[in-house]
C-alpha cells in the first residue's frame, strides 16, 4: 500500500512538473540530484563538470516529463538520461575513441575480494582511460549488456567486450597495487 | 563476462553513492528552466498556431469553396431562368408590336386611301375642269378637299353628281378609273399590311437573337465580375480575420 501511495506521490508531482510548477520541479531535483551527481561523477573526473553535465541532464529531465510513460521506476528514467548525457559529454566534448581491437580475455577476478571505500573505488575508475571507463561503467554499474552499450556509443560489440576487458585488467592491477599499499600502511 | 565479485561491490557502493550538488546547481537549473519556459510559450504555441491556421485555411478554403459553389449554382439558374423571362416578355413585346404595327398599318392604309382619294379627286377636279366651265365651285370644292378628306370625298361625290348632270360620256371612264383606284387602293393595302408584316417579323426575329446574344454576355460578363468581387472580398476578410488574430496573439 505504501509503494502504490508512494507511485501516486510520484506520478502527482509529475503532473505538476510537467505543467512547469516550479516546487514539483524542485522536489523532483531534491530527490535525486545526489544520487544523479554520483552518477555522473562515475563517468566525469572533475565534480565541477559532473555537476554541469547533470544540470543540463536534469534540464532534459524536466523538460521531457510528459515523455515518460510511468512503465518501469522514475529513477532508472532519471538515470538513463543522466549516462546518456555523461557519455554524450564525453565524446563531444573529450572527443573520447574507441580503438576498434576485439581481443579479449576472459579473466575470473573472483579472487579479488575487494574492501574499498567507495573513494577508492572512484579512484579506481577514474585512473582508467574514458573509454575504458564508459563500457566498465556501463557494464559493471549500469548493468547494460555489450549489445546495448554497444549501441549507445556507436561502436561494435566486440570492441565493447574488448574494452571492458582492458579496464577489468587495469582495474586489476590497480586494485593489487592499492592492497599492496593497504598492505604496506598496516 | 559476468560481473566479478569486485564489481558487485562497486556497483553497491557507488550506487548507494550520493554527492550533494552545490547550492548554486538548483539557482543554475532554475534559471534555465525559466528561459526555458520563456521560449516554451511561443515554441509549442507556433505550433498550435500554425496547426490552428491549418484549420483555419482549411476552413475558410472549405467556406470559399461553397461560397463559389452556391453562387455558382444561383447564377446558372438565373441564367437558365433569365433568358425565358426575356423570350416571354419579348414573345408580349411581339405580340404587342403584332398588335400595334397593323393598326398603324391601317392608320397609314387610311391615310394612303385618302391620299389617293386626294390625288383622284384632284384628277377628277382637272378633268372636271377641262370638262366644266364652273371653275368657281371647282375651286372652292378643291379648298374644302384640301382642308378635310371627308369633305373632300363628299365633294367628288357631288362633283360626280354634277359631273353626270352635266356630261355622261367622261362619266363611265371615272367609273372605271374609281374602280381601278379601289383596285389600286386595296392592292397596295395588302402589300403594305404584307410588307410590314414581314419587316416587323424579321425585326422581331433579329431583335430577339441580338437581345438574347446580349443578355447572355450581359449575365456571363456580370457573373464572373461578381464572382470575382465575390471571392476578392471573402479572401479580403478571411485575411483581415486572420491578420486581427495573429495581431492579438
Amino acid at each position: 500500500m505504501k509503494i502504490i501511495h508512494l507511485h501516486q506521490e510520484e506520478t502527482k508531482i509529475i503532473k505538476l512538473a510537467i505543467e512547469n510548477n516550479r516546487q514539483a520541479q524542485q522536489q523532483i531535483y531534491s530527490k535525486f540530484s545526489s544520487k544523479m551527481l554520483s552518477v555522473c561523477r562515475q563517468y566525469i573526473k572533475d565534480i565541477q563538470l559532473a555537476e554541469d553535465v547533470m544540470i543540463t541532464a536534469f534540464m532534459k529531465v524536466l523538460t521531457n516529463l510528459s515523455k515518460f510513460e510511468h512503465k518501469g521506476s522514475f529513477e532508472g528514467w532519471i538515470r538513463r538520461i543522466m549516462v546518456n548525457e555523461c557519455i554524450s559529454y564525453l565524446r563531444v566534448q573529450k572527443k573520447v575513441k574507441f580503438a576498434e581491437d576485439e581481443f579479449f580475455v576472459e579473466e575470473s577476478f573472483n579472487e579479488i575480494d575487494s574492501q574499498f571505500t567507495v573513494e577508492q573505488i572512484q579512484y579506481l575508475i577514474d585512473a582508467l582511460p574514458d573509454g575504458y571507463k564508459m563500457v566498465f561503467n556501463l557494464y559493471a554499474i549500469e548493468g547494460y549488456k555489450h549489445n546495448e552499450i554497444a549501441k549507445m556509443l556507436g561502436i561494435n560489440e566486440g570492441t565493447s567486450k574488448s574494452q571492458l576487458s582492458h579496464a577489468r585488467k587495469m582495474l586489476q592491477t590497480q586494485i593489487t597495487i592499492l592492497k599492496k599499499q593497504d598492505n604496506g600502511t598496516e | 563476462m559476468e560481473p566479478n565479485n569486485f564489481e558487485k561491490d562497486f556497483r553497491e557502493k557507488l550506487n548507494h553513492r550520493e554527492i550533494e550538488p552545490s547550492n548554486k546547481a538548483w539557482d543554475r537549473l532554475d534559471a534555465m528552466l525559466s528561459v526555458a519556459e520563456e521560449k516554451k510559450p511561443t515554441v509549442p504555441l507556433r505550433s498550435v498556431q500554425v496547426s490552428k491556421r491549418k484549420w483555419l485555411y482549411i476552413a475558410a478554403s472549405f467556406i470559399g469553396f461553397l461560397l463559389v459553389g452556391t453562387l455558382f449554382f444561383n447564377q446558372n439558374k438565373k441564367a437558365v431562368k433569365m433568358p425565358e423571362t426575356i423570350v416571354v416578355e419579348k414573345e408580349t413585346e411581339t405580340e404587342k408590336e403584332s398588335v400595334k404595327e397593323p393598326v398603324l398599318n391601317t392608320v397609314d392604309s387610311v391615310k394612303m386611301e385618302i391620299a389617293i382619294a386626294q390625288k383622284t379627286s384632284e384628277e377628277t377636279v382637272s378633268k372636271n375642269k377641262k370638262n366644266n366651265s364652273e371653275a368657281s365651285e371647282q375651286i372652292s370644292n378643291k379648298i374644302i378637299q384640301n382642308e378635310s378628306n371627308q369633305i373632300a370625298e363628299s365633294s367628288i361625290i357631288k362633283n360626280n353628281q354634277e359631273k353626270q348632270s352635266t356630261n355622261n360620256p367622261p362619266l363611265i371612264d371615272e367609273m372605271s378609273k374609281q374602280d381601278n383606284v379601289d383596285r389600286l387602293l386595296k392592292t397596295a393595302e395588302t402589300k403594305i399590311l404584307a410588307e410590314n408584316a414581314v419587316k416587323s417579323k424579321s425585326k422581331i426575329k433579329i431583335n430577339s437573337n441580338d437581345l438574347l446574344d446580349q443578355v447572355d454576355g450581359e449575365l456571363e460578363l456580370s457573373f464572373r465580375e461578381k464572382m470575382i468581387a465575390k471571392i476578392n472580398k471573402s479572401y479580403h476578410t478571411v485575411k483581415v480575420a486572420v491578420e486581427n488574430r495573429n495581431v492579438k496573439n
